[in-house]
């Protein structure tokens, strides 16, 4: 049991130390600057350019090249945004470095670098320290360089101005009123007055109208009043539409008789103008009034019947204004 | 001797006083006409032609603030503004120029031709809630004046036919007479009704200028109102004030703060508010 033990312990122990001999010892007088684990007996280093002339705000694309290195896969790239003299002249993007082959002792690490300013000339020499396990004691961390490469930053051609664009807004847009109208003030409608002489005048006019008519036309005012019998209402429609009747007279003789027979209550047989005259003489009506229906129908009858025939205008006037003193009376 | 040298100096002051600004009122409509005219010449290059545009819009603007309201100036004021690129500064012209005409049927055709303008999203239903509705009124479509004439007109058919019936007897002449009252009476309440309608529009216009998030609050902290910004162009009614916010409501009902850097605001209601 307690040799079981034993051998366990032995075992990690043993375990332990496998562990810490597969890390990499540091090796005595390793550099803590520009050494990036390449290993060699002879290692160049260079810059390759794509091109010396750069536009302002142009880039390069700047390739390290290592040759000679025994342990390429073990070289790691060198930070050139850590070091001042390259940080200070470009914006610098790390490339997409390929992987090198098994057998190649060469490793590239391409860089693009973005000069900051005009003033940049030249991709700057790199230090590039490496191992050289021949070499003597003291000196086994040789320093190669990659030369600087001078380079020029040309100025930016001007950027081209955008093509002009129309305004694209609809055409009535662009037209506008001109000229010293455009200084007065709107017209915002009536005053409040104006409406209340709209409804003082109107009222006033037709007052006005009336009262003249009724000075010029007494008999038409009269007429008017008489309308409120209906059967004189009806006699005045009649004579009104006699003269635009077939036979005016006719027409004119029956208005007369139907106002007297409504009026008077005539026998309707009673229609010649002695018979009328003589019925209301019978009615106590006076005389005169019965001579002036008698005359008035007699007009009508002679317009009616005689040769050269009468004017329609006199019998219709004579009517009305029989109709209009028999209302009166 | 001495008082008729001052009563000439006086004379003298009054009437260069009084031709003074009639004269630099025309100056500067001459030059808002020019801006305008040279606008025109560079419109084949938008970013040469709206800052003449601009310039333009600024001569007419100040023109209103002297006090020519009309509806010629407002509708040249919205021009200027839009083809600068402003448009709510448009719609606030056409506004303003409503308020002093608003029959005029050149403004409420511009009005509704600049809110078609606004950009509202496609997606949801902002556009609906957003956009003024108007029903057709009798005060939009009718001046005044042309309301005092046919109001006259009406009222003397009335008169007229009054006086033939006096004359004639006619009762015809009645029935005229009645159906002109009944139009005039018509008329008076529908004139009433509009001016019923108009009350919402007492409240202060407000249209946002620069595209702005509607919130429950008057802080940015507060949650938004709607789930879009409303685009510029968008028009509301004030209903509050408070550090800066405006409390607005949208024509659709809709209610929430805006802040007031983010709006214009019709000038003359906003002396009446504050």
């Amino acid at each position: 049991m307690r040799a079981t033990l034993l051998l366990v312990v032995i075992a990690l122990l043993l375990l332990i130390s496998g562990a810490a001999q597969a890390q990499e010892p540091a090796r005595p007088g390793e550099p803590t600057t520009h050494y990036y684990g390449a290993a060699g007996s002879r290692i160049e280093v260079a810059w390759k350019l794509d091109r010396t002339t750069v536009l302002e705000d142009g880039e390069i694309l700047a390739t390290l090249v290592i040759t000679g290195a025994t342990n390429p896969p073990q070289v790691i790239r060198p930070p050139l945004s850590q070091l001042p003299e390259f940080q200070d002249r470009f914006v610098i993007t790390d490339g997409v470095a390929l992987a090198p082959a098994a057998d190649s002792r060469t490793v590239s690490f391409p860089y693009r670098l973005r000069p900051r300013n005009r003033s940049v000339d030249r991709v700057p020499t790199l230090e590039f320290r490496f191992y050289n396990a021949g070499g003597p004691l003291g000196s086994q961390y040789p320093t190669a360089r990659a030369r600087y490469v001078p380079i020029t930053v040309t100025t930016a051609p001007p950027k081209l101005a955008p093509p002009p664009v129309p305004l694209g807004e609809p055409e009535h847009l662009f037209r506008i009123a001109t000229g010293l109208t455009l200084l007065q003030r709107a017209n915002t409608g009536p005053v409040r007055t104006a409406w209340v002489l709209l409804g003082v005048i109107i009222p006033l006019l037709a007052v006005l109208w009336y009262a003249t008519w009724r000075q010029v036309y007494p008999g038409a005012h009269r007429l008017a009043r008489i309308r409120r019998s209906r059967a004189a209402r009806r006699a005045v429609d009649l004579l009104n539409r006699a003269p635009r009747s077939p036979d005016p007279p006719a027409a004119t003789t029956a208005a007369v008789l139907g106002y007297l027979q409504a009026r008077f209550a005539l026998q309707p047989g009673i229609v010649t103008p002695t018979e009328v005259a003589q019925a209301l003489r019978d009615l106590e009506v006076q005389n005169t009034v019965c001579e002036a229906v008698a005359e008035v129908l007699q007009r009508c009858d002679a317009a009616r019947f005689a040769p050269s025939g009468e004017s329609m205008v006199a019998p219709v006037a004579a009517a009305e204004a029989l109709i209009a003193q028999l209302e009166d009376a | 001797m001495v008082r008729a040298a001052l009563a000439i100096l006086l004379l003298v002051y009054l009437a260069t006083d009084c031709s003074a600004n009639p004269s630099s009122d025309a100056d500067l409509l001459a030059s808002a006409e020019q801006a305008f005219a040279q606008g025109i010449a560079l419109r084949t290059d938008a970013v040469k032609a709206r800052p003449a545009f601009a310039q333009s819009a600024a001569a007419y603007d100040e023109l209103w603030r002297r006090n020519h309201h009309n509806p010629e100036l407002a509708l040249n004021r919205a021009h200027a503004h839009r083809l600068a690129g402003n448009l709510p500064a448009a719609i606030v012209a056409l506004h303003e120029g409503l308020e002093v005409t608003r029959w005029n049927r050149s403004l409420q055709v511009a009005l509704e031709d600049a809110r078609g303008t606004v950009a509202y999203p496609l997606v949801g239903n902002l556009a609906t809630q957003c956009r003024p509705t108007h029903a057709p009124s009798v005060s939009a479509r009718m001046s005044p004046t042309e309301a005092w004439f046919l109001a006259g007109f009406l009222w003397l058919l009335v008169w007229v036919g009054l006086t033939r019936f006096a004359m004639t007897r006619t009762v015809w002449y009645l029935a005229f007479v009645g159906l002109a009252f009944i139009a005039l009476v018509l008329l008076g309440l529908l004139w009433r009704q509009d001016h019923r309608n108009r009350a919402d529009e007492a409240l202060p216009l407000v249209v946002v200028a620069s595209e702005a998030t509607l919130r429950r609050g008057n802080a940015e902290g507060f949650p938004a109102r709607l789930e879009n910004a409303l685009p510029a162009g968008t028009e509301a009614r004030e209903l509050n004030r408070r550090g800066g916010w405006l409390q607005v409501q949208l024509a659709s009902g809709v209610v929430g703060w805006l802040p007031r850097s983010a709006v214009l605001v019709n000038e003359t209601a906003d002396e009446a508010v504050g």
